[in-house]
């Protein structure tokens, strides 16, 4: 069955309030106060002059370990990946920094204060160092009611949030010749599985139970985040430039 | 990456074959291909065909090395029936054209099969918590398509490296240039120019700026470069994981239930 080539009602997507593409390039860069250049001072990340670095490729490629990661951390890489995208992922951090006052948990409080903010390098490296501990943290706090209700349906919402979008979207991964490809779509649906996994975790918040949550190692999670395709467009720019230096073209 | 995707490439269609995956139209097409391709290239080909279909699960090293090279074989035949010298050849050459072009089709229905699946059934998948099969459908179609881009432009290549030496060199040149493997020092426009891009070129630093450097100030290594393309970095369960009991003769379910949106795309005129 051939699938023909479609425009989608982008209007009605905006009017339903979910993400589309970004006009002038994600939150971030500078403005989030980290390290990542920015030459021509627009707020964005476009070393070199080719197009911005999305924020969430300067946390994956130069903030995040070069390491499998833990569930911690990907679970603070989805957050600050699902936040860019424009879900309210931030709620979810606030919620997380509640719990963790009602459990006099200073680690999860910390994280939480810094996942609902712009960090900035130093904030980075501090996140890193708790993000390992916080799914332990989270079974803790687990007893503090109501707090932990809040922050565990705070969750959920941010899921059915996410399954919204992906369903919405969905069709738009399969325009013939159409941008982004499939395989972008891939790491949306691996996204989803992986917050419906941390949701069902959160039901019953065991330790011993963690092991079951799939992790990635760094480039997978670029991999699993490039939602619109940015990474595979960056490369392709540089690659631009590649070429044009190997031939002699200005 | 073409030796990386030729290996992803065979588990994946050895894996669509443990699921009673129709594949009959690519094992011809294969097949067809292996008759026509030049010698002594073809009886790699028959090898590779063989363990193929043996369907055994697991790797073998011979079947990884031989399917690694996959795309390289085709670049090798395309300079060689490029190379034609007597209508004989000529004849045997487009024989062989003709059997790719069938290979290309067929690889290329099953990706657009693959898709076909996943957009019918996301949905309904979805709501299931079909995850892995929609995952696997996705990235496997991804996976098919990449492939046969290689394969035209490995062939192509092949032709252009043929057509470069027949005009500049001699015919000892042209037997050099395949005796090395590629990235190595083969010789030839074709290949200095990979080999160029594919060695010094690739440092992230090639570009200044390209890429930030860290906090510390220090120069990013390659461990902080952006992969080129998915297929390099891929887990490989992401691709043949379709989930516990998986069947497609299941999975394609006409009652399952479609977004208003995927009918206008599926059944424009309904």
């Amino acid at each position: 069955m051939a699938i023909r080539k479609k425009n989608l009602d982008h209007d009605r997507l905006l009017a339903a309030g979910l993400p589309e593409e970004r006009a002038d390039g994600p939150a971030g860069g500078n403005r989030a106060g980290n390290s990542c250049p920015d030459p021509d001072g627009d707020g964005l990340q476009n070393p070199g002059g080719l197009p911005s670095m999305p924020h969430w490729i300067w946390v994956c490629m130069q903030a995040c370990p070069d390491r499998e990661l833990q569930v911690g951390e990907v679970f603070v890489l989805m957050l600050d990946r699902l936040a860019e995208y424009g879900l309210p992922a931030r709620k979810v951090a606030a919620a997380m920094r509640r719990l963790g006052e009602a459990g006099g948990i200073g680690g999860l409080r910390e994280a939480g204060e810094l996942l609902g903010r712009d960090k900035g390098d130093a904030g980075h490296e501090r996140l890193w160092k708790l993000a390992a501990e916080i799914p332990g943290r989270i079974a803790e706090a687990a007893p503090c009611e109501p707090a932990f209700s809040r922050f565990r349906s705070g969750f959920g919402d941010l899921t059915s949030r996410f399954h919204r979008v992906l369903l919405d979207k969905h069709p738009k991964f399969f325009e013939r010749y159409g941008w982004p490809e499939q395989v972008h779509l891939g790491g949306m649906v691996a996204s989803a599985e992986w917050l419906d996994r941390m949701n069902r975790w959160l039901r019953h918040p065991d330790p011993a139970l963690l092991d079951e949550l799939p992790v990635f190692r760094r480039k997978e999670a670029v991999l699993l985040f490039d939602w619109d395709g940015d990474a595979v467009w960056m490369m392709q720019q540089y690659w631009n430039e590649e070429w044009k230096s190997i031939m002699g073209v200005e | 990456m073409g030796a990386r995707i030729g290996v992803l490439l065979t588990r994946l269609l050895g894996k669509l074959m443990r699921l009673d995956y129709d594949l009959d139209g690519v094992v011809d097409a294969l097949d067809g291909v292996m008759r026509r391709m030049p010698f002594p290239h073809h009886l790699r080909l028959a090898r590779y065909l063989e363990l193929l279909l043996d369907g055994e699960e697991g790797h073998s090293s011979e079947k990884d090395a031989l399917a690694g090279e996959l795309f390289f074989l085709i670049r090798r035949a395309g300079f060689m029936t490029a190379s034609a010298g007597s209508d004989e050849m000529r004849l045997a050459a487009q024989a062989y054209g003709e059997a790719l072009g069938r290979l290309v089709e067929a690889l290329r229905q099953v990706a657009d099969d693959l898709e076909y699946l996943a957009l019918r059934h996301f949905y309904s998948a979805l709501r299931r918590g079909q995850y892995r099969s929609l995952r696997a459908l996705l990235y496997g179609s991804s996976l098919i398509r990449r492939a046969v881009t290689l394969i035209v432009a490995e062939d192509l290549a092949g032709a252009t490296l043929a057509e470069a030496i027949g005009t500049n060199g001699t015919q000892g040149e042209s037997a050099g240039a395949y005796t090395a493997f590629p990235g190595g020092n083969a010789g030839g426009f074709m290949f200095g120019l990979a080999a160029s891009a594919a060695a010094g070129s690739r440092d992230a630093d090639a570009i200044p700026g390209r890429f930030p450097d860290t906090a510390d100030g220090n120069a990013t290594g390659d461990a902080d470069r952006l992969p080129d393309d998915w297929t390099e970095i891929v887990d490989e369960h992401w691709l043949l994981d379709f989930g516990e009991g998986f069947d497609f003769r299941t999975f394609d379910d006409d009652n399952d239930v479609l977004l208003p949106q995927v009918v206008d795309m599926l059944y424009p005129d309904f």
